[in-house]
C-alpha cells in the first residue's frame, strides 16, 4: 500500500507538485483575506447556566465589555475644575465611540449619578453635576458635600481620599470591535491627560485592545524565530534543501490551513498564534526528517543519475507510517479539545486539525516529491559540520539504553513521571495571579488595574440576579430587598470582594435621607410597607432608566453587582461556591437567584467548564493515541509504549505551570491538548527506525544504534531548532505569549528527551513483539534491497 | 495475543514444570489484559470524572464592613462593648482586639449601657431590650416592654446608679427601669415625636432632647414636666451635663446649645461647622466637652462650653459617628466605624 503510494508520487511527481502549487496559488488569496480578531461572544459557553443568565440580563445590568476609565490627581482632590472639565469632556466623548451604549455611560458627568434630596417642599432628584459644570466655589462645595452625602456616589464612583473619579462605560456586545474601541479611547483619554491628571483605563475591550496592539510586534517574533529556525537548520543539516523545503512544506500548510479556514468562514484569533507556530513547527519538524532520511539513503547509494529519486522513494515509503501516524495522532488529540462547549475551542481545534491535516500532503508527500529533484545530492553548502557534536550526544543516549544503565533510566523516569504527576494536581484553573494574566504584571493594563484596585472597591465586576420573570414588582417586595441585603454583607465578608451595590443600597439611603440625614436609619425599612413606601418614592422621584443598574423594567428582576479585586481562579471559585451555600440556605418564597453575569460570572462558568473537562480531555486524547497506535501497529503493547513519553511531557509540564504559577484557561487548553499529540512525535521515529531495522535482520544493538543516528539525528536537529525558536518567545509583551512559548520548548524539550534517551532504554528492556516479533513478518522488509 | 516479548518465551517453554506454565499463563493474561483495563479505564475517566470546583472558606470578621455600631460603653473591668448592626454587640479591648458577644436578637441595637460588673442593657429597633446580669456573658430579651402600634425604634439608653436607666426612642418613648431593666414603665404618653437622648442627673432631674428642637425638663425624676423655650428648630440629638446645672445639647446642622441653669434656658453656641452633629460629652479626666456627628466633624470647648472648636478626623475618613466615649487620654468613636481619637491622630479599627 505505502509501496504503492510512494511509487505514485514518484512517477507523477509533476503532475503532484502542479496540483499543489495550483492549489497553493488559489488558497493563499482566501489565506491573506482571512479575519484577525478576538470575538469576545466566541469565549462563552453557551449553554452555561451562568453564561445563560449573563446573556439575558447583560443589556440592563451591566455586559462583560465594561470599560473603567479612572481620573486621578497626586495633589489636591478632583473637585477642581480642570479636573471635573476633564471628567465632563471624557463623559461626552465617550458617546461618540463606536457600539457604545449611551445609556450605560455613568460618570459624575452623567445624568445618572443623582441625589436623593428631602426639604420642605417635598422629595426631589438631582443630577449631581449634569448638564453643567459647578459655576463658582459655592457650587464646588455644595457638590463635594452631596457626593459625600452620598454612598452610591462616594466609594464607587469617587474614591474615599476624594483624589480619583470614575466613569464607567458600557458597549453593545454584538457590535464591538477591540482594536476599534481602543484606539478612539486612547485618543480621548490623550487629549485630557496632562501632568496633574493621570487617566487610567481598564476593560475587557481595552485588554484584547492592547493584544491587538501588539500584533505587529508578535508578527516580528514569528519573523524572527522562522529566521533563527532555518539559521539554524543551515548551519545543522549544511544543505539548501534542508532550510528551503522545511521552510516550504510550513509555508504550504499555512496557506492551506488559513486559506480552507477562511472559506469555512473561521475568523483567526490573535491569541492563539502560538497554537500556530505549534503546528507549523511539526512541518517544519516532519519535512526535517525526510531530509534527513533522505541524506542518510544518499550514503547508500552509488552515484548515479537516478540517486535522488531513489533516495526521495525510500524516505516516503520508510517515513510515511511514522509520519501519517504523528499527524493523524496531533490531529486526533487536538479534536477532543472539540468536545468543549466554548465555541473559540471548538473553531480553534478545526482550525488545528484542518493544519495538522494539511501537513499529510505538505511535509509527508511534498517534501520527498521536491527532493526527488534534488541534483547534486552528496555535498554540503557550507563547512562548518556540527554532527560529530550531535552524534556524541546520540551516543550518549546510545549508551544509557545499551548499558546497565537503561535500568536506572527506567527507573528514573518512573520517578519523575510519579513526582510530576503528583505535583500536576497543584494545577489551578483559572488565573493563578490578580491582573491580566495575558500581559505582564507591569504592562501599562495590569498598572492601571492595580491602581484602579487600590481606590475603589474592584474593577472586575458580576451581577447576581434575584426575581422571577412575570412577577412584576417582586423586587420592591420586603423579602427580596432583605435578602438581597443579607446576600451582600454575606459575601463581602470574602477580602478579595471589594464591596457590592443593589437597590437594597438605594432604599437605606433615601430612608436616611427622609429622616433629615439620621444614620440611626441608614436601614432598610422594618416592614413591607415601610420599604413598599420607600420604593415607590424611589419610583416617583427617578427618571426613567436611572434604576436601570438595579432593577429591570418591571421590576421583576433586579441585580446585585460584586466588584471584585481580581479574578484569580481561586477568588471566583470561592465567591461562586459561597453564593450557592447563600443560596441553599436562604430559599426564597416567590422569585429565584439566577448565576452569575458580567465579567467575573462568565469567566466563571468558562473556568468551571474546563475544569469539568479537563480530565475527560487528557484522558479522551490518551484514549484516542492508544488506539490510533494499537491500530497501526496491531498491538496493544505499542500503545501503551507511545503513552509513556506523552505521559512524562504532560505530567511534566502541568507541573512546571502549577510551579510557575500558569493557571489552565481558555487561552492554555489548546496548546496543552496539541502538547499530548506533539508528545509522540518524535518517539514515533524512533520506535519505528528500530523496527524497520529488526525486520531487516538486525541485532536489537545495532537496530538502536542506527535508529538513534538516523532518525535520532532528525529528532535532535528539530527539537534543538524549535526549542531555541519558541524561547524566543519569552521576550514578547504578551505575557500569554512568552509562556506559552516557554511551556511549548519544555514539552518539545522533554519530549524530544524521552524520545532519544527514555524510549531506547524501554524498548530494549522489554523488547516488545510489535517491534522485535519474528512471527510478524516484517512489513517493509523487502522494500529496499538496494540500500544493504 | 500481545506478549511483552517473544524473546523470552522459549525459556519459559523449555521448563515444562506445572508451576512455571501458569506462571506463563498470569503473565499473559496480565499482559494482555493490563491495555484493555489502560483503555477502559481511560474511556471511564474521559466519560465520567468530571472535577466540581471546590472554593476556600472565609472566616467573617467580627468587624463587618457593613456593620454601623450605633451604641457604645466602658466594658466591666477593661476596654468598650459596642453594638449594632443585625444585634451584634463586640467587646474591644485597649489593645483594640475585638471579640464577639453571644448575640440575642436579630434587630439592629442602638445603644449600650453598664450599671456595673454585672449588670448591662442595650436597646435597638422594633423596641428591643437586652439585659445581662453576669458581665455580657449572656444577654436576655426583656418582654413586657411598653410598646407603641406605629413605630418603636429605641435609640438611646442612660444609667445611673441604683438599677435606674431611662431609654428614649420614636413615638414619644421615654421608658424607665429602676431594676437593671427587668421592668420598664413609660414616663409619657405616646406622642408623634422622637426623643433622642435623656440624661438622668445626680440630683433625680431629667433632661430629654428630641425631633423639632424639642426639650423637656423634670425636677422630679418624670413625673412633673416643663418645656423650656429652644433657640433653634432643628432635631436635637444628644445632651450631657457636666454637673447638675451645666449641660451642652447638640443636634442636626452643627447645632450647638448651652445651659447654666439645669435646662431650663438654653442660648446657641457659635460653631463654625454646619455638619449634623450626633453626640456630645463631658470628658472629666481632660476637662473638656467632645462631641461627634456626621462627615467625621469633631468638636470641641473647654469647661465654660463657649468656645467651641471644629474639626474633622482625618482627611481621609469622612465617616459619620453616632457615639463618643472618652478614656483616659484618647476618646473611643463608634458609628459608620469604630476607632480611637487622641485630639490629634484617628485610628479606625479593622478596616
Amino acid at each position: 500500500m505505502i509501496e504503492k503510494i510512494a511509487a505514485f508520487c514518484m512517477r507523477r511527481r509533476a503532475l503532484i507538485a502542479g496540483v499543489i502549487a495550483c492549489l497553493t496559488l488559489v488558497l493563499s488569496w482566501f489565506a491573506l483575506r482571512i479575519e484577525v480578531r478576538t470575538v469576545f461572544e466566541d469565549m462563552l459557553p453557551s449553554r452555561h447556566e451562568y453564561v445563560k443568565t449573563h446573556q439575558k440580563f447583560k443589556d440592563t445590568f451591566g455586559g462583560s465589555n465594561m470599560v473603567t476609565i479612572m481620573l486621578e490627581v497626586d495633589k489636591g482632590d478632583i473637585f477642581d475644575m480642570e479636573v471635573l472639565e476633564k471628567v465632563r469632556a471624557l463623559t461626552l466623548g465617550l458617546r461618540e465611540v463606536s457600539a457604545v451604549n449611551p445609556f450605560q455611560i455613568t460618570s459624575l458627568a452623567s445624568k445618572k449619578l443623582k441625589e436623593v434630596r428631602a426639604s420642605t417642599d417635598g422629595i426631589e432628584t438631582r443630577p449631581l453635576m449634569w448638564p453643567n459644570l459647578p459655576a463658582n466655589t459655592e457650587e464646588m462645595t455644595s457638590l463635594r458635600q452631596a457626593v459625600l452625602r452620598n454612598p452610591l456616589v462616594y466609594g464607587p464612583y469617587v474614591s474615599k481620599d476624594l483624589q480619583a473619579t470614575l466613569i464607567t462605560v458600557d458597549f453593545i456586545d454584538r457590535e464591538v470591535n477591540y482594536a476599534k474601541v481602543f484606539e478612539e479611547i486612547g485618543a480621548l483619554v490623550k487629549k485630557v491627560e496632562n501632568d496633574r491628571v493621570h487617566v487610567r483605563v481598564v476593560g475587557a475591550p481595552i485588554l484584547y485592545g492592547w493584544v491587538e496592539h501588539y500584533l505587529p510586534e508578535t508578527l516580528e517574533l514569528v519573523a524572527i524565530a522562522l529566521a533563527l529556525t532555518l539559521t539554524m537548520l543551515f548551519l545543522l543539516l549544511r544543505t539548501w534543501r534542508g532550510v528551503f523545503l522545511p521552510l516550504l512544506a510550513g509555508a504550504v500548510s499555512a496557506i492551506w490551513a488559513l486559506g480552507i479556514c477562511n472559506l469555512l468562514g473561521i475568523h483567526f484569533e490573535p491569541l492563539v498564534i502560538v497554537v500556530a507556530m505549534l503546528i507549523t513547527s511539526r512541518a517544519v519538524s516532519h519535512s526535517v526528517q525526510i531530509v534527513n532520511r533522505f541524506d542518510d539513503e544518499l550514503e547508500h547509494i552509488t552515484d548515479g543519475s537516478e540517486t535522488s529519486r531513489q533516495a526521495a522513494h525510500v524516505a516516503l515509503v520508510d517515513l510515511f507510517r511514522p509520519g501519517m501516524v504523528g499527524v493523524i495522532a496531533d490531529a486526533a488529540c487536538m479534536a477532543v479539545v472539540a468536545l468543549s462547549p466554548i465555541p473559540m475551542l471548538q473553531k480553534l481545534t478545526l482550525l488545528s486539525v484542518v493544519w495538522v491535516m494539511t501537513l499529510t500532503i505538505s511535509a509527508v508527500i511534498l517534501t520527498p516529491v521536491l527532493l526527488s529533484w534534488i541534483r547534486k545530492p552528496q555535498g554540503t553548502a557550507h563547512g562548518l559540520d556540527l554532527a560529530p557534536l550531535l552524534r556524541k550526544v546520540l551516543d550518549f543516549g546510545l549508551w544509557m539504553a545499551l548499558s546497565r544503565f537503561r535500568y536506572v533510566v527506567i527507573s528514573c523516569s518512573l520517578l519523575v513521571l510519579l513526582g510530576s504527576g503528583f505535583y500536576a494536581f497543584k494545577l489551578k484553573v483559572g488565573d493563578a495571579n490578580p491582573g491580566s494574566p495575558i500581559l505582564w504584571p507591569e504592562a501599562t493594563y495590569n498598572q492601571d488595574s492595580t491602581a484602579i484596585n487600590n481606590r475603589f472597591d474592584g474593577v472586575d465586576r458580576m451581577f447576581v440576579v434575584v426575581g422571577q420573570d412575570g412577577k412584576d414588582g417582586l423586587v420592591k417586595s420586603n423579602e427580596v430587598l432583605q435578602a438581597m441585603n443579607r446576600f451582600q454583607r454575606f459575601m463581602e465578608v470574602q477580602p478579595e470582594i471589594g464591596g457590592s451595590i443593589s437597590i437594597a443600597d438605594v432604599v437605606p439611603v433615601l430612608n436616611r435621607t427622609l429622616r433629615e440625614g439620621n444614620p440611626r436609619y441608614e436601614e432598610l425599612g422594618a416592614t413591607a410597607t415601610i420599604n413598599g413606601s420607600l420604593m415607590a418614592i424611589l419610583e416617583s422621584v427617578s427618571e426613567p432608566g436611572d434604576m436601570d443598574r438595579f432593577v429591570d423594567g418591571p421590576a421583576a428582576n433586579g441585580s446585585v453587582t460584586l466588584m471584585f479585586r481580581d479574578r484569580q481562579g481561586e477568588t471566583i471559585r470561592t465567591a461562586m461556591a459561597r453564593i450557592k451555600e447563600f443560596v441553599a440556605h436562604n430559599p426564597l418564597q416567590t422569585g429565584e437567584w439566577q448565576l452569575a453575569g458580567g465579567l467575573i460570572g462568565i469567566t466563571a462558568a468558562m473556568n468551571e467548564v474546563i475544569l469539568a473537562s479537563q480530565i475527560e480531555g487528557v484522558a479522551l486524547a490518551l484514549l484516542v493515541l492508544m488506539i490510533i497506535c494499537t491500530v497501526v501497529y496491531r498491538s496493544t503493547v505499542a500503545g501503551m509504549l507511545f503513552m509513556l513519553p506523552v505521559i512524562i511531557s504532560n505530567t511534566l509540564t502541568f507541573a512546571f505551570m502549577a510551579w510557575k504559577g500558569i493557571g489552565m484557561s481558555i487561552n492554555t487548553v489548546p496548546v496543552a491538548a496539541l502538547g499530548i499529540g506533539l508528545g509522540v512525535d518524535y518517539a514515533f521515529y524512533i520506535a519505528d527506525r528500530i523496527k524497520e531495522e529488526i525486520a531487516i535482520g538486525s541485532t536489537p544493538e545495532n537496530a538502536i544504534r542506527t535508529a538513534l543516528h538516523s532518525a535520532g539525528m532528525g529528532v535532535l536537529v528539530t527539537a534543538s531548532v524549535l526549542i531555541l525558536s519558541t524561547l524566543l518567545w519569552w521576550a514578547s509583551s504578551l505575557r500569554f505569549q512568552a509562556e506559552m512559548g516557554l511551556l511549548m520548548a519544555i514539552w518539545l524539550g522533554i519530549s524530544a528527551m524521552s524520545a532519544l534517551f527514555v524510549m531506547p532504554s524501554v524498548i530494549y528492556v522489554f523488547r516488545p513483539d510489535f517491534i522485535f516479533g519474528r512471527k510478524t513478518r516484517p512489513v517493509l522488509a523487502g522494500i529496499q534491497p538496494q540500500a544493504h | 495475543m500481545d506478549r511483552i516479548s517473544s524473546a523470552v518465551e522459549p525459556q519459559l517453554a523449555s521448563a515444562e514444570i506445572p508451576r512455571n506454565r501458569l506462571r506463563r499463563k498470569i503473565v499473559k493474561v496480565t499482559v494482555s489484559g493490563v491495555p484493555w483495563l489502560i483503555i477502559s479505564g481511560l474511556l471511564w475517566a474521559g466519560l465520567f470524572i468530571k472535577p466540581q470546583p471546590v472554593g476556600g472558606t472565609v472566616q467573617p470578621p467580627v468587624l463587618e464592613r457593613r456593620d454601623h455600631f450605633y451604641g457604645i460603653s466602658p466594658a466591666p473591668g477593661e476596654g468598650i462593648w459596642v453594638a449594632g448592626s443585625g444585634g451584634k454587640i463586640v467587646a474591644i479591648n485597649d489593645q483594640g482586639h475585638t471579640k464577639p458577644l453571644i448575640p440575642a436578637t436579630d434587630q439592629t441595637l442602638q445603644d449600650i449601657a453598664v450599671w456595673d460588673d454585672a449588670h448591662g442593657v442595650a436597646v435597638g429597633n422594633e423596641g428591643v431590650v437586652l439585659i445581662t446580669s453576669d458581665g455580657g456573658a449572656h444577654w436576655k430579651k426583656v418582654s413586657d416592654v411598653p410598646h407603641s402600634e406605629v413605630a418603636n425604634k429605641l435609640t438611646r439608653v442612660r444609667v445611673a446608679a441604683g438599677g435606674k436607666a431611662v431609654a428614649t426612642g420614636e413615638m414619644g418613648a421615654l421608658l424607665f427601669t429602676t431594676d437593671f431593666g427587668a421592668t420598664w414603665t413609660r414616663l409619657r404618653n405616646e406622642e408623634d415625636v422622637a426623643w433622642n437622648d435623656a440624661t438622668l442627673l445626680p440630683n433625680g432631674s431629667l433632661v430629654v432632647v428630641g425631633e423639632f428642637g424639642r426639650i423637656l425638663v423634670s425636677p422630679d425624676g418624670g413625673n412633673t414636666w416643663q418645656a423650656p423655650e429652644v433657640p433653634v428648630q432643628s432635631s436635637l440629638m444628644a445632651v450631657a451635663f457636666r454637673n447638675p446645672t451645666d449641660g451642652v445639647a447638640v443636634g442636626l446642622e452643627g447645632v450647638v446649645l448651652t445651659t447654666r441653669d439645669g435646662g431650663r434656658t438654653w442660648r446657641q453656641e457659635k460653631l463654625d461647622s454646619h455638619a449634623h452633629l450626633f453626640d456630645v460629652t463631658w470628658d472629666d479626666a481632660n476637662q473638656r466637652w467632645l462631641g461627634v456627628g456626621a462627615l467625621g466633624t469633631w468638636i470641641k470647648a473647654g469647661p465654660g462650653a463657649s468656645d467651641w472648636q471644629s474639626g474633622q478626623l482625618d482627611e481621609r475618613d469622612l465617616a459619620w459617628h453616632t457615639r463618643i466615649l472618652p478614656m483616659g487620654k484618647e476618646a473611643w468613636l463608634t458609628g459608620a466605624n469604630v476607632g480611637r481619637w487622641d485630639g490629634t491622630r484617628w485610628h479606625a479599627l479593622g478596616r
